[in-house]
């Protein structure tokens, strides 16, 4: 199932993708613009998708990503995007 | 290239065994950082689509993962001079987060960069020969070998010459630079299989023939993946003079017929697979009695001159000699961590990227310059990357490894634990890659700890432990002893284990033993399965040994006893 269908089906989501500049992570905000930090995203209803994932030139890859009804994300692979690395934002060995 | 000197600065007797770079080779590169430069400048003034500029940037290692950009950097069949380490360190620093993750692919990861300095990492690249062509996309990837290659007493003949024959004959190949899929090459000379030839795209192992002549035993489609496969031998001695034109004629008969339309069958594992072995022979022996063979033929004085840049080193008319410390630990690293040479005196150390609770494969830029001090003093400035995820220091005088181990312990590189359980090949899995569905390093620096008693892995004896985060097996889960494949279960992490995998000469697929596990299951299910070989196992039986005697039977039972 596709990210997008799943997030279809989710109790609320979040656009997300990737900065064009330096790939982070990045989460659309209430006024349109992109956060990096995962507090700062707009919480929307599923139905509305179709016009949030309109094309931006400074990301890369916007989709929808699915969310809890708590609000927090809904998949292990969302909550290391929004949070980072588990092993740490300076992972090294 | 900073304060580093270039290659063919240093002295002869620094240079051992590694390809030098003429003038061609350096302004090539140059004259593609520069394009690439230019097409990251178009990409970011919105000239260029993401959708155009995705296969550029693959092109030159360049992916998208999770948090950032990731640079993979090829090292050509895992040979690195001290020179290149110290230049990597200098990436690290200069444009990621003062690391990388070594990988099995014996290449180098950095997991943090930005696109706008993607051209700036690749022309630091060039100045120490390095670049990243080809470590990604549907083309030829970096050919792997034997990390022992040109030192190893049972070698036959040095893959180095053949693997950078080959690295020059596939670099921007115009025919294979839009393959069906990815092409991955693999090759050894020697009588053990340390390089997985059977599980390759193809797999080549030097053989002589009863008159002396140099020829290669071909192994075709083999793979891991979603259809794991051990290869097929296609042919069993192609005379040296032809290894271009025959793996020539593999390619194009992939080429034209090989699968395209649905990514997950456009390997060539799956054209052998539905050919049949003698179908698909057949028509590469058609296509290979059609070429024009002079033109592809392996010129004997090519090959002399590739050899000659891997002269065997100046080294010390020495003899074996048993060499001891007070201290007991020494032995034990010893005895796991260094093979004697086929010289005389001179032994091979493997250093451990694989601490208690660390991330496998990973290295830090401040150990990749004391790794590069200890490889000038004591390895004639020479370096290999295993595809265990390990480095390699091929020229050590044994009378050095009392020193050099304390070195290596500061430096948290010593320890004892190549080939036991800890040894754990893990993908960077969900934690960075955007293709994972679980994550891969946790579990490694788990058991790592779980099983962080050194004596008691040597009581386990040689285990090989592979994990992935997905099917995509970078980790090569299907042939690990033990296999542990990460799947996602409805968003929650699950991990399905595999047994019986092996790599080498007796290359098999592991078994899946049954239901996965859930992630705070995985650790206790592999003490499980290691309780349960020590349980059964007869006297110097392995585990693989074991397994292949016992079957998956017992372990289930005991895995699943109290389902």
């Amino acid at each position: 199932m596709s990210g997008t269908r799943k997030a279809r089906r989710a109790a609320a989501v979040a656009i997300t993708a990737n900065r064009l500049l330096d790939g982070a992570v990045v989460w659309r905000t209430g006024t349109g613009d992109w956060s990096e930090t995962f507090a700062d995203a707009a919480v929307i209803a599923p139905d509305v998708l179709d016009t949030t994932l309109a094309a931006d030139p400074l990301v890369v890859g916007i989709y929808a990503a699915a969310l809890t009804e708590h609000a927090t994300p809904a998949s292990w692979k969302e909550r290391i995007r929004a949070f980072g690395p588990t092993i740490g934002q300076d992972a090294a060995p | 290239m900073n304060q580093a000197l270039r290659l063919t600065d240093l002295p002869a007797h620094l240079r051992a065994g590694i390809y030098r770079y003429d003038s061609t080779d350096r302004d090539f590169l140059a004259a593609r950082v520069e394009e690439f430069r230019d097409q990251v400048a178009r990409r970011i003034s919105g000239e260029l689509t993401e959708d155009q500029f995705k296969p550029i940037r693959l092109m030159n290692g360049l992916y998208l993962q999770l948090h950032a950009y990731m640079l993979r950097i090829a090292i050509p069949y895992g040979v690195l001079s001290a020179v290149q380490l110290r230049q990597l360190a200098v990436l690290a620093r200069r444009f990621d987060r003062g690391y990388g993750h070594f990988t099995t692919r014996q290449n180098l990861q950095l997991n943090w960069i930005k696109l706008e300095d993607a051209a700036d990492a690749l022309a630091a690249l060039a100045e120490a020969d390095l670049h990243a062509i080809q470590t990604s996309g549907n083309c030829i990837r970096n050919v792997t070998t034997d990390e022992y290659a040109g030192v190893a007493r049972d070698e036959i003949v040095d893959p180095r010459v053949y693997a950078e024959i080959l690295r020059q004959w596939s670099t921007l190949h115009p025919e294979f630079t839009y393959l069906p899929r990815k092409f991955k090459i693999a090759i050894t000379g020697s009588t053990e299989d340390r390089a997985a030839v059977q599980v390759h795209d193809i797999g080549l192992t030097i053989r002589r023939d009863e008159a002396g002549e140099i020829g290669f035993r071909v192994h075709v489609g083999g793979g891991l993946g979603r259809a794991p496969v051990i290869g097929s031998v296609i042919s069993e001695f192609v005379p040296e003079a032809d290894l271009i034109a025959y793996l020539e004629a593999i390619l194009r008969v992939y080429n034209a017929q090989g699968g395209r339309e649905n990514i997950h069958k456009a390997r060539i594992k799956f054209l052998v697979r539905d050919l049949g072995i003698d179908g698909f022979r057949a028509l590469v022996d058609e296509e290979f009695a059609a070429m024009q063979r002079e033109r592809y033929r392996l010129d004997p004085a090519h090959v002399a001159a590739i050899a000659a840049r891997f002269a065997p080193p100046a080294l010390e008319t020495l003899a074996d000699t048993a060499i001891t410390d007070p201290d007991p630990a020494f032995a034990i690293w010893q005895a796991q961590n260094t093979r004697p040479n086929r010289t005389p005196g001179y032994v091979s150390v493997t250093l451990s990227l694989k601490p208690v609770g660390g991330i496998r494969g990973g290295m830090t830029a401040d150990q990749m310059d004391a790794v590069a001090e200890l490889a000038d003093t004591y390895s004639l400035s020479e370096l290999r990357v295993t595809h265990i995820q390990n480095l390699v220091l091929p020229h050590v005088r044994a009378i050095d490894l009392p020193v050099l181990w304390r070195a290596l312990t500061a430096l948290g590189l010593a320890t004892p634990n190549i080939g036991l359980l800890s040894d754990i090949i893990a993908c960077p899995g969900l934690d960075y890659c955007s293709l994972a569905n679980a994550r891969s390093i946790p579990v490694a620096q788990a058991l790592s700890a779980r099983f962080a008693d050194l004596a008691r892995q040597h009581d386990i004896g040689p285990l090989t432990l592979n994990i992935s985060g997905c099917i995509n097996a970078c980790a090569h889960h299907h042939v690990g002893h033990i296999g542990i494949l990460g799947v996602d279960r409805n968003g929650e992490e699950y991990y399905q284990v595999t047994l019986g995998g092996s790599a080498t000469d007796d290359a098999a697929l592991g078994a899946i033993v049954g239901p996965s596990f859930p992630a705070d299951g995985i650790v206790d299910a592999v003490e499980t399965i290691v309780q349960t070989y020590l349980t059964l196992r007869q006297d110097g039986e392995s585990f693989l040994a074991a397994y292949r005697r016992l079957g998956l039977a017992p372990f289930r039972e005991t895995l699943y006893a109290a389902a």
